[in-house]
């Protein structure tokens, strides 16, 4: 198939039309179209994956069209290494939070076509190769979004909306800046990503430095890196229970995916001039979130500052700046999106229920609620990183690649890992054992959650006993980035 | 001679119609024939366009040029006419007025324009411009028992006359350096008036201040929010976006066609102005709560990026120019979606929880004002984006720092707009609209140009390519 990426791309859109032309009444087959829509658009990513050349590290199933010759943005799109993970990741994440949308019941139809909207601009971003094109996409996902949380949200939505909209703008303009810049200023002029990979290289240090700090910072807001990270607790507090799986599962990866995509290969001189800074960044990050969510009394918040704490290894992985690292970093975002997917998820079971999210509401519910305490034990444990479940692979690695560039700061993260196990295993205290804090039982959790559950726990074992089922698809595409950095 | 009428068929046609309407308006006719007669007099207009002789340079010993830029703005006048008169068909007028007259003003001040941007001669260019401001303060105060809109006429007056004045003064120390009117004898003697530098200086900033004043930039900006918030909408909207465009047209043609005038410190200047303005306009949007204040205010920071991408020189020409075209057809979808969605109140309460009574018109309102706001992939995004690039391009960073701090102010207040319609709760109190065909052929029109010219600016720009060669 020549236009895989393209329908990847679209299709997601097409089915947002399709429900736009749905009368609203019919709400059990606007819902039945956006989660058809779903389940074909992750079934051509499946075939895209099995297309997928492993053994190469170049850009594959590349399309190039001209879009505006005279300025010479085109529409590129390929996928590598790099993006093939994260675009399973948002077809898998995007089927899953279309399914769990039982919660969603006010104006079903404009949720489902703004969601479409979204999906469209997640995946358009992981595969653009065009810094314009990129750029858009970056942004198709802000309007969305804004409204997904500020219409569907909890009690404060319109504020934690606001907040989303206007960090992640400010960092996206400043990203515009620097993208508009680097067309000027390599010769030929050209916004072609691959293009720019080798000869912005060649730009001078100062440039290099400014350029990498105006795209870290937007991509620091998405990530987000500490002190930039505020946004984030609000956002998903206040997200409906889908929009939050999409939100950690996918959006925190955007910010990450253009680090590596954009900040690595461009500017190896800046990368290597601010490495440290960004190792003391991760280390901050996940000591500073493990920190910050141990003193939480909300669920949804603590699994939020989890979120900050686990972008800390990706950063890490980041500025260890060889295959180790990058691997791992890679590997985490893939990781932290399977399971922190599947903890907001949980987290959404139980808030159906008590309509609260206060940890004191919660305890002893492994008696009351087996089935959940299975589930929510396993994505813990995954999520601090025991061995043998996906987290810890991912973290070891980022730890492993720090310590031969900067032992110190591996010394220092071991710390925080240690506050990440301490975390979740409270969790499981707090919610789990312990004495029922409320005198209503609950249902334990039905078939329909459950299967939402299922996917993610296979990935989280299979990853985490089999780490090359996704090493083998990325390790070709970063050895080329080591090669080039 | 023969050739110099022929020209001017489409002018002849619209005060021909301008005058009928305003006899049919003075014996009573109901106002939908006078709808109709106004709507076929622009349409006939704009195609007799076709049937302009293309091979003649210039007519009337050189009052009026015709040369590719002043044909496409005689086009783009009279699309802006017919744009106006169709939301003024589909409004609904708060209070009776002789519809007649309304529209023989109307046609008539798009007579003044289309004369304006063809104009070869000094004079011609302020005569026009000047018979455009005295139409402009008839249709400020057109409600004439409104205390605000007779409030708005005589602002508009006041500075408008001002500013008349000053190019009045400006044209004619051109006149006393080189001894004549004519835009191309001029650019002949200036070469030879090195000594004059500063004369002609000042001769160039009187001048600008007649263009500025119509195009809003600050500081000759001061009348837009209470004469926008005075006048009828489709006047408003006509304002913002008719007279606008032909005072950056002037500004194009004088400034750079004849590159009259322009050195080095033109871009100096240039810029603090742009910037001013910039900053001036969403400022003063960011707290109203008047939509029509909002938008006028928002217009104000428009015409600064417009002019940011002017102060590049010939580099940013081509980019401010896609901007007049794009903003032309957002600026007027927003004027004219809020104007019927909110029934002719201006105040943003009027737009709350709007999605849920009118989804169709909350979303299409949303489409404008974000691109406006400069939303990929809409059509504002493109027109910020290559103004963006002429500036980075000529290696203003901190200009293109500021152009971008200020979209981002704008994006709140846009999007306070966006809220209100989404966000809020409905009024208790339902209000009532009149779904006209001529308010959905603008708002189609419209709304279809931002998309279309979002997702495919190519057109656009090769069109715009051909006109800069």
């Amino acid at each position: 198939m020549p236009n895989l990426l393209t329908i990847i791309i679209f299709f997601p859109l097409l089915g947002g039309l399709l429900i736009s032309l749905i009368p609203r009444r019919n709400e059990s087959i606007i819902r039945l179209t956006a989660v058809l829509f779903n389940v074909m658009t992750l079934g051509v990513v499946g075939v895209l994956c099995t297309l997928f050349d492993r053994t190469s590290s170049a850009v594959q199933f590349l399309e190039s069209v001209p879009w505006i010759p005279d300025i010479g943005i085109n529409y590129i799109v390929g996928v590598d290494g790099i993006s093939l993970g994260l675009v399973f990741l948002t077809a898998l994440l995007g089927l899953l939070a279309a399914l769990a949308t039982t919660s969603i019941t006010k104006s079903v139809k404009e949720y489902f076509i703004l969601y479409q909207i979204l999906m469209t601009g997640m995946l358009g971003t992981f595969l653009a190769l065009d810094l314009v094109l990129f750029y858009i996409f970056w942004e198709t996902v802000l309007i969305p979004m804004f409204f997904l949380i500020g219409i569907w949200g909890g009690q404060r939505r319109e504020y934690a909306a606001w907040k989303f909209f206007f960090y992640t703008l400010a960092g996206s303009f400043v990203m515009l800046l620097a993208i508009i810049a680097i067309y000027f200023l390599v010769t030929p002029h050209t916004f072609n990503m691959l293009e720019i990979t080798s000869l912005a290289p060649h730009l001078n240090n100062n440039f290099q430095c400014v350029l990498f700090l105006m795209f870290f910072l937007s991509f620091a807001v998405k990530i987000p890196v500490f002190p930039f990270h505020t946004w984030l607790p609000d956002a998903h507090v206040e997200a409906p229970t889908p929009v939050s799986v999409i939100l950690a599962g996918v959006l925190l990866k955007m910010g990450a995916y253009g680090l590596l995509r954009i900040c690595v290969p461009y500017f190896p001189y800046a990368l290597d001039y601010f490495a440290f800074s960004l190792g003391v960044l991760g280390a901050v990050n996940l000591i500073y979130g493990a920190c910050a969510a141990f003193v939480q009394t909300d669920f949804k918040k603590m699994i939020a500052y989890s979120s900050v704490s686990h972008m800390g290894f990706v950063l890490l992985g980041v500025a260890a700046m060889n295959s180790t690292g990058l691997n791992g970093s890679l590997l985490e975002m893939f990781n932290h999106g399977i399971i922190t997917g599947g903890m907001f998820l949980l987290v959404g079971v139980l808030y159906d229920r008590a309509h609260t999210r206060e940890m004191t509401a919660f305890g002893g519910l492994s008696s009351t609620m087996p089935r959940y305490a299975f589930f929510l034990t396993i994505m813990a444990l995954a999520s601090f990183g025991l061995p043998g479940l996906s987290g810890f692979v991912g973290e070891f690695l980022s730890i492993a690649g720090i310590y031969f560039t900067f032992p110190w700061l591996a010394a220092l993260s071991s710390i925080g890992l240690i506050m990440v196990v301490a975390l979740f295993l409270t969790i499981i205290r707090k919610v789990l054992w312990g004495r029922p804090q409320s005198a209503v039982h609950w249902p334990d959790m039905g078939f329909d959650e459950m299967i939402l559950l299922c996917p993610l726990v296979l990935i989280t074992l299979g990853v985490g006993f089999y780490p090359e089922i996704i090493l083998q698809f990325q390790r070709q595409a970063i050895n080329l980035l080591v090669r080039m950095s | 001679m023969n050739s110099s009428i022929s020209f001017i068929v489409p002018e002849i046609i619209l005060c021909t119609g301008a005058t009928a309407l305003l006899i049919a308006g003075a014996i009573g006719s109901r106002r939908r024939l006078l709808n109709i007669i106004a709507v076929m007099t622009v349409a006939i207009s704009f195609f007799s366009m076709f049937a302009v002789p293309g091979n003649i340079h210039s007519v009337f010993s050189g009052m009026l040029i015709n040369d590719a830029f002043s044909y496409v703005l005689r086009v783009f006048v009279l699309v802006v006419a017919m744009l106006s008169v169709l939301m003024s068909i589909g409004y609904t007028w708060p209070q009776e007025e002789d519809a007649g007259e309304y529209y023989f003003f109307i046609l008539l001040a798009t007579v003044s324009m289309m004369f304006a941007v063809s104009a070869g001669n000094m004079i011609m260019i302020y005569l026009s411009i000047e018979a455009l401001s005295i139409i402009s303060y008839i249709l400020a105060c057109y409600f004439k028992k409104d205390v605000l809109s007779t409030e708005a006429g005589v602002k508009y007056f006041l500075f408008g006359t001002l500013s008349t004045g000053l190019m009045l003064y400006g044209i004619s120390l051109v006149y006393g350096l080189t001894g004549t009117l004519d835009l191309e004898k001029i650019l002949i003697q200036l070469k030879v008036l090195e000594g004059y530098a500063p004369v002609l200086g000042l001769a160039a900033i009187l001048i600008f201040a007649g263009f500025a004043f119509k195009a809003s930039i600050v500081p000759f900006h001061v009348w837009v929010a209470d004469v926008y918030n005075g006048a009828p909408w489709p006047v408003a909207a006509f304002f913002s976006i008719g007279p606008k465009a032909v005072g950056f047209a002037l500004l194009i043609k004088v400034f750079f066609g004849y590159s009259l005038f322009l050195s080095s410190i033109w871009t100096g200047i240039a810029v603090i102005l742009a910037v001013a303005t910039m900053f001036v306009g969403n400022l003063s949007a960011f707290h109203q709560d008047n939509v029509k204040r909002l938008l006028a205010f928002s217009s104000v920071a428009q015409a600064g990026y417009i002019f940011a991408g002017l102060a590049m020189g010939l580099s940013g020409l081509k980019a401010a120019f896609f901007y007049i075209i794009i903003y032309t057809f957002m600026n007027m979808g927003a004027f004219a979606c809020v104007s019927y969605l909110a029934s002719d109140l201006s105040d943003i309460k009027a737009l709350r929880g709007i999605s849920r009574t009118s989804p169709a018109g909350a979303f299409i309102l949303s489409v404008f004002l974000l691109s406006l706001a400069g939303l990929p992939p809409l059509a504002g995004f493109w027109a910020k984006f290559f103004i963006l690039c002429s500036i980075i391009d000529a290696r203003h960073y901190f200009l293109a720092g500021i152009l971008v701090f200020n979209s981002c102010v704008a994006f709140f207040y846009y999007l306070k707009i966006v809220r209100t319609m989404y966000f809020d709760e409905p009024l208790s109190t339902v209000v009532s609209r009149k779904t006209s065909y001529s308010t959905l052929i603008v708002l189609a029109s419209c709304c279809l140009m931002v998309i279309e010219a979002g997702i495919f600016p190519r057109i656009l720009l090769d069109f715009l390519g051909l006109l800069f060669h």
